[in-house]
């Protein structure tokens, strides 16, 4: 009987689980990172077609029959698609829905990047019909097995995994047999396979459109991400679910995305959690009132140096300077070296840091690398041309370069940290 | 009991108020934009008709007990008004403004005009042979006196000193700013001989290697003009002290009775006294007088602009200026160091509360406290209870602390 009842719970305890809804609720962001007049143009053409009750009563029905192991974006575009389409048959501004419910915060940056990669993907249109000559198929003898790899496509990646996941599957198993194989040789190989009648027009299609956006490229999936932030909440609860932050929704320098996307897109929930922690020891350093460094001979303390103000605010730099290189010989990230930036983020990301810190803990990093303004950076051209200058220029108008050096040598030294290298300092 | 001492204040301060009388005078005051003007002004709070004597303060002449009178030598009464009125505005803001129960409380104060004895912690004034003083203003502490040589008890003071012209040479000054010039005269002149003799050497490599170099390096004209150069730029340097003499500032005088900012910065060290003690000067008591005589000038500049009555620099807290360890000897209490630095917490704090946090920051420094670890950590602490989001602040202070070299 005992034994019975134990058997129903535990099939009944995961499909109670799955049965939970799954929310996708954005619950860390401020200001999106897409918010933008031309999106915001989007979002009010999305809701001349169907106000925006039915697009929030549309998503929430299509994560009602979500199950959370099998998260997709490709199906929630989809079904997302669907429901509306069943409000305004000619509804096509998918985008401005995906928008509007960012600005509701039903979704964060991350989920919105996501389903708009995936929504690229579908309504990419290839260039059809092919040019053979610009098709260059990989090495001959590979092609028949990969060729069979992408027949099975429908029947065994793509009926057990959502599409981009079934496609990078795909991808790895063919990549496996030659591992020179490119994005290009894949274009050459799916005309073959469709040719060859081993895949129907409409898996061609859809596997053309993965290739020309090239997914297999792509880090990070609705389910992964997903996962990655369930995981991250249970290890570390937020305190304060509604705090929201502009900081992580700001862009990547040389980057198109924000600081939130890149964050969860390149950083497994180990390393964020690993990454926060520095920055959990950095803010208890910053916040405590006394710092000593103890000395002792063989026996016992024979010293004890209480650290300045200054200098133990210093010391907490260096310390931190020093564990964000440690971190990047921990084997989880692989030599990988994390920005400042990123462990800020991860930071806030597990509720270490509340936003109101966020801004001036990350300009900690002026510290030891300061911003260059426009004059710092005119000063180094004015300091070269003045010093050719001294050569070039005859006597007597000499003295005009050879002052200009030394005016920016006197202005350009009392910028630089001075503390460095006081002797009446430790640090 | 604050309520009750508060009332009590209330209570006195209006029934003198009802004896107090107030007189039209002529003083020195501050237009909007910082000029100095002489305008009609009001003393308000007089208990006299006749004399410089008021509810919280009595005027008098160097050593003498009794209040200037309003019909004695002009330019005297001049700098009674002056005192007089600015004293009352300092006190105004200290009592109504910064709400300090210590400053309401203070007993009426004896204010000494041209007074030229040091002064002595037993005997109140030290003795009239030793060397008298000039160009100067103190905030004395009250002394019990000594009843054995006849000395009566004093309360707080603050002593104006006469004005007087010393030539420069005679004064000992810690001129940072040229110590500074000269540093840069010592790097321009290296960078001159430097250019001197890459040009010839660079001449003399073109010499050898070219058929048709241009120019002789080992001609007359090119050595007349490469050693010149460095010939009169030496001259220039050995001769600057000399040169800068001839056409530098030869005198120094400074009315203190007639500076505003100056007679703000004296009361405010009364007002402060309750924690910083009046023993002697540091770069802590001087620093935060500044800051609250910045606060009531309401200008980052004290004592500028003045020069019939000042031909010293004044102090400036928007001079950008990096902490050196000779700030916190006795020598450089008086720049404007520690001053320029609060004034910049006050803005970090923000506007609003920079002057009650300042306030507040007395409680936690004393007057032997060091810039680097006395007055940074009673900044901390005061931001601990006083900021908004404390521990944001007190990474901003560290940050702007770290930029002004401590």
């Amino acid at each position: 009987m005992r034994f019975a009842l134990l058997l129903l719970c535990i099939l009944i305890l995961p499909v109670l689980a799955s049965a939970e809804t799954v929310s996708l609720r954005n619950d860390r962001e401020g200001k999106s990172y897409y918010d933008s007049k031309s999106n915001n143009r989007l979002i009010t053409k999305a809701l001349k077609s169907v106000d925006q009750s039915q697009i929030l009563g549309a998503f929430d029905d299509v994560l009602r029959n979500t199950e959370k192991n099998k998260l997709c974006s490709f199906d929630i575009n989809q079904n997302l698609l669907k429901e509306l389409r069943a409000v305004d048959s000619k509804f096509n501004q998918f985008e401005g829905a995906i928008y509007f419910l960012r600005s509701e915060n039903q979704i964060d940056d991350t989920v919105v990047k996501i389903l708009l990669d995936a929504h690229n993907v579908i309504t990419s249109s290839p260039q059809l019909p092919k040019d053979p000559e610009r098709l260059f198929l990989p090495e001959k003898a590979n092609v028949p097995e990969m060729l069979e790899i992408i027949s099975t496509f429908e029947s065994k990646y793509l009926k057990t995994s959502c599409f981009d996941e079934a496609y990078k599957n795909m991808y790895n198993d063919i990549q496996k047999l030659d591992k020179k194989f490119k994005n290009h040789n894949l274009e050459a190989l799916l005309v073959e396979a469709y040719q060859q009648k081993k895949i129907n027009y409409n898996t061609y299609l859809s596997l053309e459109q993965a290739r020309m956006n090239e997914l297999e490229m792509t880090s990070l999936s609705l389910k992964i991400y997903y996962q990655k932030v369930s995981s991250l909440r249970v290890q570390y609860p937020l305190r304060d679910s509604n705090e929201l932050s502009d900081y992580t929704t700001q862009k990547v320098d040389k980057m198109k995305v924000s600081r939130r996307q890149h964050l969860l897109s390149s950083y497994t929930d180990l390393q964020i959690i690993m990454m926060g922690n520095v920055i959990k020891t950095l803010r208890t350093r910053l916040d405590s009132p006394k710092a000593e460094i103890l000395i002792y001979d063989r026996q016992e303390g024979i010293e004890t140096i209480t650290l300045e103000p200054m200098e133990r605010f210093r010391l907490a730099i260096k310390l931190l300077r020093k564990e964000m290189s440690y971190l990047s010989l921990n084997t989880y990230f692989a030599g990988r070296t994390p920005d400042y930036l990123d462990l800020m983020t991860a930071a806030y990301e597990i509720g270490i840091i509340p936003a109101s810190e966020l801004t001036e803990v990350a300009g900690l990093k002026d510290i030891w690398s300061p911003k260059k303004t426009f004059w710092d950076k005119a000063r180094v051209w004015v300091q070269t041309l003045s010093s050719v200058a001294t050569i070039v220029i005859p006597p007597p108008y000499g003295f005009i370069p050879a002052l200009a050096v030394v005016v920016i040598e006197a202005t350009a030294g009392k910028q630089t940290n001075s503390n460095l290298d006081d002797p009446t300092s430790l640090f | 009991m604050k309520t009750l001492i508060l009332s009590l204040v209330f209570i006195l301060s209006t029934s003198a108020l009802a004896q107090s009388l107030d007189r039209k005078v002529e003083a020195l005051i501050r237009t909007d934009n910082n000029r100095p003007v002489v305008d009609e002004v009001i003393l308000t709070d007089l208990v006299s008709a006749e004399s410089f004597d008021g509810l919280h303060f009595k005027i008098v002449q160097g050593k003498s007990d009794e209040a200037i009178r309003f019909d004695q030598d002009e330019e005297l009464t001049f700098r009674a008004a002056t005192a007089y009125y600015h004293l009352t505005k300092a006190r105004d803001y200290f009592v109504y403004k910064v709400k300090s129960e210590y400053a309401a409380s203070i007993p009426k104060m004896v204010i000494r005009i041209d007074h030229k004895n040091q002064f002595s912690e037993l005997g109140h004034f030290a003795h009239d042979n030793l060397e008298p003083q000039f160009n100067n203003a103190l905030t004395i502490p009250a002394g019990k006196g000594l009843a054995s040589k006849g000395v009566k008890p004093w309360g707080m003071e603050i002593w104006f000193r006469p004005m007087k012209k010393i030539h420069l040479r005679d004064l000992q000054v810690n001129d940072l700013a040229n110590q500074e010039f000269q540093v840069l005269m010592k790097q321009f002149r290296n960078q001159i001989h430097m250019q001197s003799l890459q040009r010839f050497m660079s001449q003399g490599v073109m010499a050898l290697t070219r058929d048709n170099p241009g120019m002789n390096p080992f001609s007359v004209e090119s050595l007349v003009r490469t050693v010149g150069s460095s010939v009169i730029m030496e001259a220039g340097y050995q001769f600057l002290e000399p040169i800068s003499k001839v056409f530098s500032r030869k005198w120094y005088w400074l009315d203190t009775a007639l500076v505003p900012e100056i007679i703000y910065h004296e009361y405010a060290h009364a007002a402060l006294s309750d924690h910083l003690v009046l023993s002697h000067s540091t770069a802590i008591i001087e620093g935060m007088a500044d800051f609250f005589a910045g606060q009531i000038a309401n200008s980052p500049k004290l004592a500028t602009h003045i020069k019939k009555y000042n031909t010293y620099n004044g102090k400036n807290a928007k001079k950008k200026k990096e902490y050196m360890i000779q700030f916190e000897s006795a020598d450089y209490a008086n720049t404007d160091f520690v001053f320029g630095m609060l004034w910049e917490l006050k803005k970090i704090v923000s506007e609003d509360k920079g002057e009650a946090f300042m306030f507040e920051l007395r409680k936690k420094v004393t007057t032997n406290s060091s810039i680097r670890v006395g007055l940074i950590e009673g900044i901390l602490e005061t931001c601990e209870e006083m900021c908004t989001v404390p521990f944001v602040d007190k990474i901003r202070i560290l940050k702007a602390l770290n930029l002004k070299g401590l």
